[in-house]
């Protein structure tokens, strides 16, 4: 690998001192590392051992961040950071997997009716579909798309996503159902409601 | 969608979703005014409504009745803690019909290291099979990707619901406790710390037999991980010391953890309660101790003195030891600690930064010149300077306020912490030395991997600096860890480090390992004056003078030798060659190295350091008979620099008004000792226990001051137990002994 923990926990506390081009830095490298983790979760596809989004950052994070030297407030918003890298690079392999079964080339992927194969399945059209309504949202109402990513892409709780957010639990409770009811209804009708 | 028609959208959807679903429609049409807005609120409320298996991974405390974790059907939550959530659940796929208790990790941030955590408790399990620790079954993670544990179910009560219900005998609480114990044992043998042993975590089930569950905060040893010694999970009533404090966690801390538990199961209160009697009471209390170390070695060992204890053996706790009080003493009283460490005739470690700062001297000069504007010379020049001390002193503080105003790049400011810090450590003001360590320590960590030499030398100073403060065990603590972390360390480094080391150990009463630390000290490099000066001290404990006065001199010899060594270790030396010459009948020597000790810490330190009271206690002794008024002069001085510095009560204090004792009561007035020579053998009898040469020394005085002035009666006990105490302590042939003997002898008519 090309960087120590030590660079990331380094570039991580100096973005959270302010220092934007950190975060231009911490970005390739987390997100490098959520690939290479993602596929060979992905590509597992054992029953009893796949990993949900949330399981791969908190993975991610535990193996680039030194956690002994960031406080709550930086683990935060390294989450608030990889929701939204692991956000496209959940995106990425599901784009490439949706191409590969269109062209019919790729391996077919099995879809049991084993719930130890969800995680896998749900990596393709239903992603994306989630990804393009997500894109909608951000258009209208930036901070819910945040608050989706964030709690869907890093399993943040409500708590910690008002803190990264700069805002109150209630506010962010009251986006998350606001911005499910809009995407489900947005994944429903095949697009996006009145824009 | 334009910015006020979505929150108007949201408003309503807001408001609706807070109503009974009955009234939401009517609600909606009423406020939204215009149909589409209308239509849109109660799709999106329809929305709400459904449910989406993409989004809605559940946490894992919302887990329903009936949903599958893996093979395992949910029945109903056991309980739930800071971690997760622990469901009571059976085999779903009829394999076989038993119920399990699964812990799964709630959703969420934190889950991170508490994934750790349960990766841990699931390798600590998986290693133990033992009949009083709960079974692991199965582990895995659920379809949303969190780790789950399946463990045996007990059906019990917590071990504190049981004591209460079942009234037990002592007999049968201490049997419970022991299969407790042994199961811990069991995980020791495989190294594994539980961390977390308390009442709620032992169930005992109906046939009256003790699990122990919750290895979710366990060590295991050997682990490479340091965060892994440290944890900040852990329940105060029943936590060691060093858990609370942060320290490192050993086997030592689960004795401590088990020492609580003993006792509440039999007084029903935590300790320290009186209810305990005789050799148990000796027994939890040794489990008690503060530092790890001094605990029992083993849980077998401490559960055979239990058992020892209740069939009426004899049991090998013993009370707590005189270094042990003295320990505690020093660790309350920080101030001037290394003169505390001289009242003990020791070498103050100071002379473990010599080093480090001579290499870094010439970045600490640049520093200083580009701050003062060239006006600085090097550090050493102005401590070399009369009185420079308290200059150097205001120089410091400013330059830590403008370093701390405008940082430099961090490896500039680490250098500059550390070098800050051990300047201070030097003058003896620990707390602004510790703060600086602490900060230059931040740096480290941000700047160097773990085994980087500059941290070592940071954890060298820090083990020193906890040594100067009378914090032995933590001062143990750090130096045994670097010894163990320091790949070939260079022979001066681990001289020093040796020199620390046994000086902790020796404090803490392991005369043995001290003598075998600084062994190997001494194989490394033969001649490290600091390392010869400490190693005396095993000596001088033990009243070996003529072998600590060759060590001694070998110390000074190659001190001035080394051409940069500083001077006040040097100092130190020359005062406890004094102090022995002193005492071995040898005036003329030890008026010479006094006088040079007293020279070179007014040079250094400054006139009214309280590090002065040692070699002008020495030089009073040997003026006294010629000329009784100038060594009045000189030891009242001394005991004023005392006083300006250390607290009424601090037990330093007992040097001064001793040997002020000694120097009136040979004086024309003997009456006027009797009053400082009382109180400092109340002081030293508040901090030693006898036998002690320091108790003694001041009864011998005493005794004399009374017999001189008449009160032979009085005089004659004190004179009688001084004499005893230095044969004790001593021998009966050292020449301490034979002074009391002869002082006895004279007096005690």
């Amino acid at each position: 690998m090309a960087s120590e923990p030590a660079d990331i926990t380094d570039l991580l506390l100096r973005w959270n001192a302010g220092d934007s081009g950190a975060l231009d830095r911490l970005t390739p490298v987390v997100y490098d590392e959520l690939r290479r983790l993602a596929r060979s979760l992905l590509q597992r596809e054992r029953p009893g051992h796949t990993l949900s989004p949330t399981a791969l950052v908190h993975e991610v994070y535990c193996k680039l961040v030194d956690q002994n030297r960031v406080g709550w407030e930086n683990r935060t918003h390294f989450f608030g950071a990889a929701a939204n890298i692991m956000r496209r690079v959940l995106v990425d392999h599901a784009k490439k997997k949706f191409s590969q079964k269109r062209g019919g080339s790729a391996k077919k992927v099995a879809i049991k009716n084993d719930e130890n194969l969800q995680t896998v399945q749900f990596a393709s059209e239903e992603l994306l579909l989630l990804d393009s309504a997500l894109d909608a949202l951000d258009r209208i109402d930036a901070r819910k798309a945040r608050v989706v990513e964030m709690k869907f892409f890093a399993g943040m709780t409500n708590k910690e996503i008002a803190g990264a957010l700069g805002t109150s639990d209630a506010t962010v409770e009251r986006d998350w159902k606001m911005a499910r009811a809009w995407l489900i209804q947005a994944m429903n009708s095949g697009n996006p409601p009145a824009e | 969608m334009t910015r006020e028609r979505w929150a108007r959208l949201e408003a309503i959807f807001d408001r609706a979703i807070a109503l009974p679903a009955a009234g939401r429609e009517a609600f909606v049409r009423a406020s939204a005014g215009e149909e589409s807005l209308a239509r849109e609120a109660l799709d999106l409320i329809a929305a709400h409504e459904a449910d989406h298996p993409l989004l809605d991974a559940p946490a894992a405390h919302q887990l329903p009745e009936g949903m599958r974790i893996g093979p395992y059907a949910i029945e109903r939550v056991l309980g739930s803690g800071g971690m997760g959530v622990v469901y009571l659940a059976s085999r779903a796929d009829g394999q076989f019909q038993k119920q399990v208790a699964i812990k799964l990790l709630t959703a969420g941030l934190h889950a991170a290291f508490d994934q750790r955590h349960l990766r841990v408790e699931r390798e600590a399990l998986a290693r133990l099979d033992h009949p009083h620790i709960a079974r692991l079954l199965d582990s895995g993670y659920n379809s949303f990707g969190q780790p789950y544990l399946v463990m045996e179910y007990v059906e019990g009560e917590p071990l504190h619901v049981w004591r209460l219900q079942q009234q037990p005998s002592s007999q049968a609480a201490i049997e419970l406790w022991l299969k407790v114990a042994s199961a811990v044992a069991e995980a020791h043998r495989n190294l594994i710390v539980h961390r977390d042993l308390k009442p709620a975590n032992i169930l005992v089930d109906r046939h009256g037999e003790p699990r122990l569950l919750d290895f979710g905060v366990a060590k295991l040893l050997g682990e490479s991980n340091a965060e892994a010694t440290r944890t900040q999970y852990y329940t105060a009533n029943y936590a060691s010391p060093e858990q609370r404090s942060g320290a490192a966690i050993t086997t030592g801390s689960d004795i401590y953890s088990l020492g609580v538990v003993l006792h509440e199961l039999l007084t029903g209160e935590l300790p320290p309660g009186n209810a305990l009697r005789g050799d148990l009471a000796a027994v939890v209390a040794m489990a008690l101790r503060e530092e790890p170390h001094r605990r029992y070695a083993t849980v077998d060992r401490f559960a055979e003195d239990v058992r020892r204890s209740l069939k009426g053996l004899p049991v090998s706790a013993r009370p707590d030891s005189l270094a042990y009080r003295t320990g505690r003493f020093l660790g309350r009283h920080k101030i001037a600690a290394a003169l505390v460490l001289v009242a003990c005739t020791v070498i103050v470690a100071a002379a473990s930064v010599a080093v480090i700062q001579a290499r870094r001297a010439e970045q600490v000069t640049q520093y200083l010149k580009s701050m003062l504007g060239g006006s600085a010379t090097d550090p050493d020049s102005l401590v070399r300077e009369r009185g420079a001390a308290v200059k150097l002193s205001e120089l410091l503080e400013q330059l830590d306020r403008r370093i701390s105003a405008h940082p430099p790049a961090p490896e500039v400011e680490f250098e500059l912490r550390h070098v800050i810090g051990l300047d201070y450590y030097q003058m003896g003001l620990y707390d602004q030395a510790r703060n600086s360590l602490a900060r230059s320590r931040q740096l480290a960590d941000r700047l160097y991997p773990a085994n980087h030499p500059s941290r070592h030398d940071m954890n060298l100073v820090r083990g020193a600096l906890e040594l100067a403060v009378g914090r032995f065990a933590e001062a143990e603590q750090i130096l045994r860890h670097l010894r163990t972390q320091w790949r070939n360390p260079p022979p001066h480094s681990l001289a020093v480090l040796c020199a620390n080391l046994g000086t902790a150990e020796l404090r803490l009463g392991h005369r043995r390992r001290a003598e075998a630390t600084f062994q190997q000290g001494l194989l490394a490099d033969p001649s490290n004056p600091l390392l010869l000066s400490n190693s005396s001290l095993v000596f001088i404990e033990q009243g070996r003078f003529t072998e600590a006065i060759a060590r001694l001199e070998k110390a000074a010899a190659s001190s001035r030798a080394a051409h940069r060594e500083p001077r006040v270790p040097l100092a130190w030396t020359l005062a406890n060659l004094g102090l022995i010459y002193l005492w071995t009948g040898q005036h003329e020597a030890a008026r010479r190295n006094a006088a040079e000790s007293l020279g070179l810490f007014e040079a250094t330190l400054g006139r009214d350091h309280p590090a002065t009271i040692h070699p002008i206690m020495t030089l009073a002794h040997v003026t006294s008979a010629r000329n009784p008024s100038q060594a009045e002069a000189l030891m009242r001085r001394g005991v004023a620099a005392q006083a300006a510095a250390l607290d009424e009560g601090h037990f330093e204090r007992a040097v001064g008004l001793t040997h002020l004792g000694f120097v009136l009561m040979r004086g024309a007035n003997p009456q006027e000792a009797v009053k400082p020579l009382r109180l400092a053998l109340a002081l030293r009898k508040k901090t030693f226990q006898p036998p002690n040469w320091r108790i003694a020394e001041t009864e011998g005085f005493l005794g004399e001051a009374l017999a001189r002035t008449g009160r032979r009666v009085e005089a004659k006990p004190l004179l009688e137990s001084s004499a005893a105490g230095f044969a004790e302590v001593y021998g009966t042939t050292n020449p301490r002994t034979q002074d009391a003997l002869a002082r006895l002898q004279h007096w005690g008519r």
